[in-house]
């Protein structure tokens, strides 16, 4: 059905339809959109009283003494990081799923699903927690296993280690997302390409890297990009496992931003960070659309 | 070679370490969840006794435990469940219809529309925290349940477009264009034909409407002054500076898991993949 073979009347319906939801976005998110970009010009400081212009002076302030650098940088490493190992995990996981199934008559299959699923159950702010909890020095298992092999123990949170400790708990948390996405993809293959690779003597190593791989890839580049994008903008394990702490080694982007605007009420220079922390999405989905775009064209 | 014992054994192995990785930390705060407030394990072997009274404690409150906070999670309970009713209700009311209208017409508007979801769906929420939070302090709506669903509902209209449009593509077209010929109006068509064969469709969107709501943790925070706490903010909030109150953590970590875990182990496992080609499509 296109637009033009309808009546009058059904035309007001598919406006109202539509409009709905375009006012309601209009509202709650382009008009604060447009004031995130106005504020980010801005000096302001409610505590202060102060509202003034003051033109780039919030950019230079955060990519000169604020460190701002290190925040992109670490929002990247944090990105980079979570979404490899999650994805080569999820992989792995799915693989060996499907290994099982072929190797065992009894669904031992699905009992590993949902084991490997489990992580998925928690609520992030309650995985938050119980990782917070497995680190600390007195009552922490990781310490008590470290005790165990005869290791000292320490409060790992507050080490040079912690930012990575905050990823280890983000790639068990989203591991089961990448796998459940990457098992449906495999389960989904067809079977005669495998099966001609095997009439023609390729090995397992063979076929998966030369057939399975290449016929995976339109699901891995999808569950690739939704990662990232979503990894990248991590708010709950990092402001529940460190604050952005010890000092500023996990600080990123999206810390920084928080901190700036509910810890140090600098509401200006808060919306000059999340006009930073936009550009990598919106860079993303605008080379995704292009993509897109020319595989349908 | 597929079956050979040695490629079993392997397998089993390798079973038994990723179960290990998924299960392990998870079963240890469990065991801390079933001790009494102030008896932490000190070593990885299994406490000596096991108890509910914690859960007791977390639930309705002092009387069952000694010490503790002696708080109950129930008010947070109802908050995370009043503002993803809410949010849930605010979503569909705003999204079936387009969701509709982008499964049934096709126009280059609509096209361009679709993917300026996509932009939406993938601005990082903390972009838009200060914004919002000077709307929300301006229509005095901080601290209400209304002002949370408010925004859990952006957080969540892309997705439930996609999802409830990747439903109706599955409707076929004739039913309704046999009732428009009979004189009904696409409003009448979509009421009466569509909605009723895509209501499971429907509440799976409504249930990922939810849980996305229920498990939100950033604008809680900000938008919250204690009155609207949401069971995250009260799992968050056993620990403060001065104190960490780890068991009844545990056991309402525990108790918050309910609806997840009810929704993936019967209804989500095939949909999380469903879920994010849909929204890529």
């Amino acid at each position: 059905m296109t637009t033009a073979g309808m009546g009058s009347r059904n035309r007001a319906v598919v406006a109202v339809l539509l409009a709905l939801p375009l006012v309601y976005l209009l509202l709650v998110y382009i008009y604060p959109i447009g004031q995130l970009l106005y504020l980010s010009f801005r000096d302001l400081e409610p505590a202060y009283d102060t509202d003034e212009f003051i033109g780039l002076g919030n950019f230079f302030e955060i990519f000169g003494r604020s460190g701002g650098w290190g925040h992109v940088l670490r929002s990247f490493l944090y990105t980079g990081i979570c979404v490899s190992a999650s994805f080569v995990l999820g992989l792995a996981f799915a693989l060996l799923t499907t290994a099982v199934e072929e190797a065992f008559a009894w669904p031992l299959h699905t009992a590993l699903r949902q084991v490997i699923i489990t992580p998925m159950i928690f609520i992030p702010a309650a995985a938050g927690v119980m990782w917070t909890f497995a680190y600390t020095e007195h009552y922490g298992w990781v310490n008590h296993l470290l005790a165990l092999l005869g290791l000292s123990t320490y409060p790992w949170l507050v080490s040079s280690a912690a930012f990575y400790l905050v990823m280890l708990t983000d790639i068990w948390g989203w591991t089961p997302f990448m796998y459940l996405i990457l098992l449906a993809g495999l389960q989904s293959l067809p079977r005669e390409p495998l099966e001609a690779a095997r009439v023609d003597g390729a090995g397992t190593w063979e076929s998966f890297w030369h057939v399975v791989l290449p016929m995976l890839r339109p699901v891995i580049l999808i569950a690739l990009t939704i990662k990232t994008l979503d990894t990248y903008r991590a708010f709950d394990y990092l402001w529940i496992m460190t604050q952005g702490g010890p000092g500023t080694i996990s600080t990123t982007l999206t810390i920084a931003t928080y901190k700036t605007a509910f810890m140090e009420l600098k509401l200006g220079k808060a919306s000059a960070y999340g006009l930073v922390t936009m550009i990598f999405p919106l860079v993303v989905v605008n080379v995704y659309l292009a993509f897109a775009q020319r595989r349908e064209a | 070679m597929a079956r050979s014992l040695r490629w079993r054994l392997l397998l089993g192995l390798l079973v038994l370490l990723v179960s290990l990785w998924s299960l392990f930390p998870f079963l240890w705060y469990f065991l801390v969840s079933l001790t009494l407030p102030g008896s932490i394990p000190r070593s990885l072997a299994l406490p000596s006794t096991l108890t509910l009274r914690t859960y007791a404690a977390v639930l309705f409150g002092g009387g069952y435990v000694d010490v503790g906070t002696k708080v109950s999670i129930i008010p947070n309970v109802i908050n995370s469940v009043k503002v993803a009713g809410m949010t849930v209700a605010l979503c569909l009311a705003l999204s079936v219809g387009a969701a509709y209208v982008f499964s049934r017409f096709r126009a280059r508007a609509l096209r361009v529309a679709f993917n300026g979801l996509l932009i939406v769906r993938m601005t990082p929420g903390v972009s838009l925290a200060v914004p919002i939070f000077l709307m929300m302090t301006q229509y005095r709506l901080v601290n209400t349940h209304v002002g949370l669903a408010l925004v859990h509902t952006l957080l969540s209209l892309p997705l439930a477009i996609w999802l409830m449009k990747g439903f109706f593509d599955t409707i076929p077209p004739e039913l309704e264009e046999a009732a428009a010929i009979d004189g009904a109006s696409l409003l009448v068509a979509l009421r009466r034909i569509v909605l009723p064969l895509a209501a499971p469709g429907v509440a799976v969107t409504a249930c990922f409407v939810f849980l996305a709501s229920y498990v939100e943790f950033m604008f809680a925070l900000i938008l919250s002054r204690g009155g609207i706490n949401t069971l995250p903010l009260a799992i968050a909030g056993y620990k403060s500076e001065h104190q960490v109150f780890y068991n009844e953590m545990a056991a309402a970590s525990f108790i918050s898991m309910i609806p997840l875990a009810l929704f993936f182990f019967f209804v989500g496992r095939s949909m999380v993949s469903g879920l994010s080609f849909g929204a890529l499509k």
